[in-house]
């Protein structure tokens, strides 16, 4: 219960951050696309049906704020939340590379796919070019908050976020004992 | 992963359609609900950016103005620094030439003991009620039968009165400082107390050299006669056209044939003119201002060495230990208080 409390202010403090925070762009180049991070944080955080409820949520969130026709962010949040939960086992560590990694994906992905639902449903012709320039723009800048956030919690946390693995010896090492 | 992933997201896409294909007054509720819900965040955050701007502009102003409070210090520190390097470099060319000067003349004369030695009394200025009952005797009336009566050249003049004279070993024409500045030499001494005039005042002459600051350091100019005008300004004479004169020269005791031979601050240049048939300068000179309630000052004596004049005395070897220059310095003066 505390977990969805928690899940669902950081969701309300993501997307307000979005909303007015981020600026619209950041040197001509693109900005940082908080829910990306957001749907990293809550697949990471939770359980994997409630993940994608929180993911749809997310969705629904920047379909209500978006001045497009209402539905189509609430799919993609779900698919993309579907979509990390089928790969959770590739990037589950939580190591501060697999979460970046995994945020810039799913901004790239997010940003890409969009542009480009609303062009199949509506009919509207788009340069697949420049949507794909500004989505690997959007996800570096995305990579940067999301290290800057990883790290941050790390520092708040006292410690590694990634769990303690016991490796076995090295068997050369075990020879010479 | 759960097998309920694949329904809840199908679902969640059914949703989606649903909302897509939903009614423009249902859309139009739908964004406004989410904007109420989103609008205290929003508010909230840019109060926050508006409070972080307000606060970084402050710090910025705050920094901008210690910088400025630091730079001040640091051009105070500066000036200070530099009349500090001038006093020292007039003082180590003079050393520089002196050490020069000795190191020529054989070791039997460079260890003779000086000829003459200076020394500083100190003297309180009397004020004018006070050295009035001290003209009329109403503090020292007992005559002169009982030997106790003030030099009649003393009382008679209405020069200001300094509370030493021949008690203190003073003689008319010695300088009178303020500090390192030479304010006025002694006039008249009396027994107990002496008159003296100030630079200024109209009838004081005294020797003095212009020292020009170059890039370089100081260099020792020309040498004439200080005269007081009865003003603010006095007069330097005896600078021959042919001489270097620039007004913002300083002028000091001659540094040659002076004592002491640290050579003592008059002032500054402020007018030097040369007409086109003139033979010497018109310079005027700024003398150090004197304060209106003058009181303690201090009297330059010079008198023999009384080493050199004891009856066996004999030239020291030529080992003797060579007399340090240093002792020229002001501060090693003997310093007395009667």
């Amino acid at each position: 219960m505390l977990r969805n409390v928690g899940i669902l202010v950081m969701i309300y403090l993501g997307v307000v951050a979005h909303s007015s925070l981020v600026p619209a762009d950041v040197m001509g180049m693109g900005r940082p696309f908080v829910p990306a991070i957001l749907l990293v944080f809550i697949a990471a955080a939770c359980h994997p049906n409630l993940a994608i409820v929180w993911a749809g949520f997310v969705g629904f969130l920047l379909d209500g704020l978006s001045t497009e026709r209402l539905g189509i962010q609430v799919g993609l949040a779900a698919m993309l939340g579907l979509g990390l939960q089928l790969t959770q086992s590739l990037w589950r560590s939580r190591s501060l590379i697999a979460m970046v990694a995994m945020s810039m994906l799913v901004c790239v992905a997010w940003r890409a796919l969009s542009p480009m639902s609303q062009a199949i449903l509506t009919g509207r012709v788009v340069d697949p070019h420049s949507i794909l320039t500004d989505a690997v723009q959007d996800a570096a800048w995305t990579a940067v908050v999301a290290c800057v956030l990883v790290l941050g919690l790390r520092i708040f946390r006292q410690g590694p976020t990634e769990p303690v693995v016991n490796r076995p010896a090295p068997r050369w090492n075990t020879a010479v004992r | 992963m759960s097998a309920a992933n694949g329904p809840i997201t199908c679902v969640l896409m059914l949703a989606g359609a649903g909302l897509y294909f939903a009614p423009e007054t249902v859309a139009i509720r739908i964004r406004a609900v989410v904007a109420d819900i989103i609008k205290p965040g929003q508010v909230a955050a840019s109060q926050v950016m508006n409070l972080a701007k307000a606060e970084t502009a402050h710090m910025a102003t705050r920094t901008e103005r210690s910088r400025l409070r630091e730079i001040e210090q640091l051009q105070t520190q500066l000036q200070e620094e530099q009349a500090r390097t001038a006093s020292l470099q007039i003082r180590l060319a003079r050393l520089a030439d002196l050490e020069a000067r000795e190191a020529a003349l054989p070791d039997a004369v460079r260890s003779l003991p000086r000829l003459t030695s200076s020394s500083l009394i100190e003297a309180t200025v009397l004020g004018d009620v006070v050295a009035e009952k001290w003209r009329k005797g109403k503090l020292l009336n007992q005559g002169e039968s009982s030997g106790v009566r003030e030099s009649e050249l003393v009382v008679k003049s209405r020069k200001s009165l300094i509370d030493a004279g021949r008690d203190g070993s003073i003689s008319p024409e010695d300088d009178l400082l303020l500090g390192r500045s030479v304010i006025g030499k002694i006039e008249r001494v009396g027994r107990w107390t002496s008159t003296f005039l100030l630079v200024s005042d109209a009838g004081y002459r005294g020797r003095a050299q212009l020292i020009h600051q170059t890039d370089s350091g100081f260099v020792f100019g020309a040498k004439g006669i200080l005269e007081g005008q009865g003003e603010s300004i006095c007069r330097l004479k005896g600078i021959a056209s042919s001489d270097s004169v620039s007004v913002g020269d300083s002028v000091y005791t001659p540094t040659r044939d002076g004592f002491p031979s640290t050579p003592l601050y008059y002032g500054r240049v402020v007018e030097a003119t040369l007409g086109p048939n003139d033979s010497e300068w018109y310079v005027r000179v700024e003398p150090v201002p004197v304060p209106n309630d003058l009181k303690d000052v201090q009297v330059l004596r010079t008198s023999i060495n009384s080493d050199r004049l004891s009856p066996g005395s004999n030239p020291p070897e030529p080992t003797a230990k060579k007399r340090d220059s240093r002792d020229i310095s002001l501060s090693n003066y003997e310093s007395t208080r009667r």
